[in-house]
């Protein structure tokens, strides 16, 4: 009975400061798109805007939930759900420091592949459950986006994995410990970041929910709690993504080598760090670059990065072989 | 883990029927995305771990979605399907009865027989072997290092003949699908990538 | 593995070459320039052939006689050399028939030729499967290649309708041969045929519920082979399909797969399951009595031309499956006899059929076949050579295989099989020699005849060789029964 409760309290204290996390996390965007548009973002709320993303849960909340007529209601309102919950239930793989894991699986990279493959789902229940040919439309040019992504993405990871000689994240980061990965797999680690960029809808990869011109898509139809689940999913799997790319490319919750005075911080602080850098570059992208155009966005997923990071496996899997350095 | 088992297979063998009965096409593919996450779960509960996730991503997260595309894009209308089960009952309730009769009687017999006590009775008083598996006393392998040890070594043939025919199915759907005209206008973008800027324009004089 | 490089590589020679050499073909296939391609096909066309044609040169000079590769997933022996050359030339003679079909049926894809080699490929690895996967894996292969080749022409909609017809019968069969080999190897513990053809030693009158488990595997198994062959009572879906296909795919699917498939079946029941024989030759028994009875009667009633090639092709399935039920090797060399002289039958009847076109398009009905006496009088005496030899008159070549067929059938006490066998002859002769009546006697009217437009010269060449074949095997007989009785040999 207690081991339920500890693991309750466990699960508690991973998504409390998660969804808090989401919610400046939107309020951080806002900030910094400011910032590099020379404007000061919200600040009108709190001090710095700090109370923003208070005030906008608690009108979205409020907001009166529309259901339209014609859409089919067990699927529309499912949607949401499933998006929400997988961005939730990823992260009971990432370990936050030796030993802090929720769950130290041995298939964890591909667990959180498995739950990526599925976040598809959500999607393309959204956009045909909402009976409305924008929203359709956007949900399967968003679905085959991520479709196509995921195929480079998990090419990637296999090269990682091949140095790292274990699908388990903790034994990801220990292998880390001599020197990060994206110092020999640079490449990879540029791809992994545009990879995860188009993985996650977000700019400039986001013409199926671009907000000027498909009217966000796939959840035009959706508005109130079930709009904020949709974006409280996108933000909390965006956030997914940046600690995935540090963990596996910049060493997870491994200190920095140099500052060295700083060694006493918790681990939690450093896997903090590299995803807010990772966060920062989602933001700096998103204001800095125009939209990739849809067909071009498959060239680039199909074309490009699929034969680069084909290619890399066969480069690294040969050169591991070769010289016997497998782990 | 028992209740889980039961759980797992109750809900894939109502899922499954429901994928044949139920009215919206849609519908049919969603409860089919269900059989398939209630298989990975007692994939897992067999100690299959990697099966399981690899389920997920091919099964659920490709295979699933290609038909989800599909049947959505085909806009079936659902009055078409209104037609009554109950007169295949019959002769389509005979063949599935003499279907399950054989499997029954497949089902349980062993041919090399392992356990002496199926045999019947008489075999009870003979002593039992039992096995002591020592592999596992030494070294406990995951389930998909066991895999990559055998696959890449003794079958690997197995591992060739999966990717030919990978190699037909992208031959066999871009011959079937790609519509190669040569009055449609198309970017070469790693032509416009290559252009050199101080060519571009020259003065004709 | 640890042989990989000693033994594996060397006894996969051939098919090495094949995937190597078709690879290539891809690869300049997808260079090429986009405008010129009609000849990128013929170009495709004539390497391909060159491919084929080397192939064939190595595995005819293999220094490797009977060997198991690939930690015991594959094995080369006199038969599967036997069948492999069959198959190469089959797919060489196909090439042939292709140099004019696919500038006339302006198909441009040059994929065509690298999924018939893909297709070759399958068949060869099939014929020396040795394991339920291996075996599970080229079928799949195969199929795979041939689903894609039937819906070709993709806005016929017969061709569509080929297409989808021949994946679904084509998956649900390989769905019966999973479940078949998966409760096979859930009783036994293993999908090897040798290991299964030892372990199963002594079966014979054992304990009923051990055996029957087994035999119901056995059923499964059967039930999905005779699916792929298109055996009655399973035959349902090949006139449809050979309707629907485009006609020189049409030919291939006469005649490649079935050599591959009865290797396999052979491989299957004469090595894996022989101690079970009393219980699959019944299975035989009656599909062959089917077949032959529906090939025959099923004919009657057709007036499309490639629909009553279907039927024919039924037929000769049927009797070739009186060889594989007798369980001797008499038998055996029967079927590899039938299968040889099947082919080059099958390669000139469709020969004929492509040389018919008119400028209108390709003959579909018999009614087109009408007086060609007058239009051409040696296509018409090449066509009514091989009906006859389709019927088994003497001294032609299809009599000669059926003889020895029904003599084998007759060793094994299988009166009833040749005494059907004869009896069905009989009745395809009616309606053979109705279509020779067609050609000649019928009465030519008014409207002037179309004529056909001239053929070419590869065309050419596969009728005279097929022709003077089928008129000449039975003068001289012995190599092709010195080489079917090799390929036997391997299973004494």
């Amino acid at each position: 009975m207690s081991y339920f409760l500890g693991v309750l309290l466990k699960i508690l204290g991973l998504v409390v400061p998660l969804l808090l996390g989401i919610a400046f996390m939107v309020l951080a965007e806002r900030k910094v798109m400011g910032s590099i548009q020379r404007r000061k973002g919200p600040n009108v709320v709190g001090v710095f805007g700090i109370l923003q993303p208070i005030a906008d849960g608690l009108k979205l909340m409020v907001k009166e939930t529309v259901l339209p007529s014609n859409a089919n209601l067990m699927i529309f309102l499912a949607a949401p759900v499933l998006t929400f919950m997988l961005a939730l239930i990823s992260w009971s793989v990432i370990p936050f420091g030796d030993g802090l894991v929720l769950c130290d699986l041995n298939i964890g990279v591909l667990y959180l592949f498995a739950v990526s493959s599925l976040g598809v789902y959500g999607v393309i229940m959204a956009g045909w459950s909402s009976n409305s040919k924008y929203a359709f439309l956007g949900a399967l040019r968003s679905t085959a986006q991520m479709v196509s992504y995921e195929v480079s993405l998990g090419l990637i990871l296999i090269s990682t994995l091949i140095f790292a000689g274990s699908l388990n994240f903790t034994e990801i980061v220990e292998s880390q410990k001599e020197v990060w990965f994206a110092v020999p797999l640079f490449p990879l680690f540029i791809m992994f970041f545009i990879s995860c960029l188009a993985e996650t809808n977000r700019a400039p990869f986001d013409l199926p929910e671009a907000e000027a011109e498909l009217v966000a898509g796939y959840n035009v139809e959706y508005s109130s709690m079930a709009f904020a689940l949709f974006f409280l999913g996108e933000y909390g799997n965006m956030i997914l993504m940046c600690t995935f790319c540090s963990i596996m490319f910049l060493g997870g919750w491994l200190p920095l080598p140099i500052l060295s005075s700083f060694d006493f911080m918790p681990p939690g602080f450093w896997l903090g760090l590299k995803a807010a850098f990772f966060l920062f570059g989602f933001i700096w992208v998103r204001a800095s670059f125009p939209r990739y155009r849809y067909d071009q966005l498959m060239r680039l997923g199909w074309k490009v990065f699929l034969p680069l990071s084909l290619a890399w496996v066969f480069f690294v899997s040969g050169l591991m072989i070769g010289n016997d350095w497998l782990p | 883990m028992n209740l889980f088992l039961a759980a797992f297979a109750a809900l894939g063998i109502s899922s499954s029927i429901m994928v044949i009965r139920a009215n919206n096409p849609v519908y049919s593919v969603l409860y089919l995305i269900l059989v398939f996450v209630n298989v990975s779960g007692i994939l897992i509960l067999q100690g299959l771990d990697f099966f399981a996730m690899i389920f997920l991503v091919v099964y659920v997260g490709a295979i699933a979605v290609l038909f989800l595309f599909v049947v959505m894009m085909l806009n079936i209308k659902v009055e078409e399907k209104q037609e009554s089960m109950l007169r295949y009952l019959p002769v389509g309730g005979g063949i599935g009865l003499i279907f399950f009769l054989e499997v029954v009687i497949g089902l349980d017999k062993e041919f090399v027989p392992l356990n002496l006590l199926s045999l019947g009775p008489s075999y009870e008083s003979e002593i039992l072997p039992e096995y002591l598996h020592w592999g596992e006393t030494l070294a406990q392998k995951t389930g998909i290092e066991a895999i990559g040890q055998v696959i890449y070594t003794y079958y690997f043939y197995y591992f060739f003949m999966a990717s030919f025919i990978l190699l037909v199915a992208m031959i066999g759907a871009i011959l079937l699908t790609l519509h190669n005209d040569p009055k449609v206008k198309r970017q070469e973008v790693f032509e416009q990538n290559a252009r050199e800027f101080s060519r571009t324009i020259q003065k004709a004089s | 593995m640890f042989y990989l490089f000693e033994s594996d590589f060397l006894g996969l020679i051939p098919e090495t070459f094949l995937l190597l050499g078709l690879s290539a073909l891809l690869g300049y296939g997808v260079w090429y320039e986009k405008g010129r391609e009609s000849d990128m096909t013929s170009h495709q066309l004539w390497i391909g052939g060159l491919c084929l044609v080397f192939t064939f040169i190595l595995l005819c000079e293999s220094p490797l006689m009977n060997m198991i590769l690939c930690y015991n997933t594959l094995i080369i022996d006199g038969m599967s050399a036997f069948l492999k050359s069959l198959i190469l030339i089959s797919t060489l003679c196909i090439f042939g028939l292709s140099f004019a079909y696919l500038p006339q049926e302006r198909i441009k894809a040059f994929e065509f030729i690298i999924l018939l080699l893909l297709a070759t490929l399958s068949l060869m690895l099939m014929v020396s499967s040795y394991d339920f996967i291996s075996l599970y894996l080229a079928i799949e292969f195969q199929s795979l290649g041939l689903y894609v080749l039937a819906a070709l022409k993709r806005d016929n909609e017969y061709s569509t309708e080929a297409g989808l017809k021949y994946f679904v019968l084509g998956a649900f069969s390989s769905g019966f041969l999973l479940f078949g080999a998966s409760l096979i190897y859930g009783l036994t513990g293993t999908t090897n045929f040798e290991d299964l053809g030892l372990l199963f030693t002594g079966v014979g009158p054992t304990d009923l519920f051990t055996q029957g488990s087994i035999v119901v595997g056995l059923l499964f198994l059967s039930v999905a082979f005779l699916f792929k062959v298109s055996a009655a009572p399973f035959h349902m879906w090949s006139p449809d399909v050979y309707e629907g296909a485009p006609t020189v795919i049409t030919a291939f699917f006469s005649i490649a797969p079935k050599l591959a498939l009865f290797g396999v079946l052979i491989r299957v029941f004469y090595l894996g399951f022989f101690d079970f024989l009393f219980s699959w030759q019944q299975i035989f028994f009656f599909c062959s009595l089917a077949s032959m009875v529906f090939g025959s009667f099923g004919a009657l009633g057709q007036v499309k031309i490639k629909r009553l090639l279907a039927f024919s092709s039924i037929g000769h399935v049927g009797y070739m499956l009186i060889g594989l039920a007798t369980g001797t090797l008499q038998g055996l060399q029967g079927i590899f006899l039938y299968l040889l002289v099947y082919m080059i039958m099958t390669i000139n009847a469709f020969s004929v059929v492509l040389s018919l076109r008119t400028r209108e398009g390709e003959p579909k009905f018999l009614l087109d076949l009408k007086n060609l006496n007058l239009k051409s009088p040696i296509l018409a005496i090449t066509l009514s050579i091989t009906l006859f030899s389709m019927a088994g008159i003497p001294p032609l070549a299809g009599f000669l295989s059926k003889f020895y067929l029904f003599f084998a059938a007759l060793d094994a006490s299988l009166y009833s099989l040749a005494i059907l066998g004869v009896l069905s002859s009989v009745i395809s002769c009616f309606y053979y020699i109705s279509l020779i009546k067609l050609m000649y006697f019928h009465k030519a009217d008014e409207v002037e005849l179309k004529p056909i437009l001239p053929i070419d010269s590869q065309k050419g060449l596969l009728l005279g060789l097929s022709f003077f074949g089928i008129l000449f095997i039975f003068l001289y007989p012995s190599p092709f029964f010195l080489l079917s009785h090799a390929a036997a040999l391997s299973f004494s």
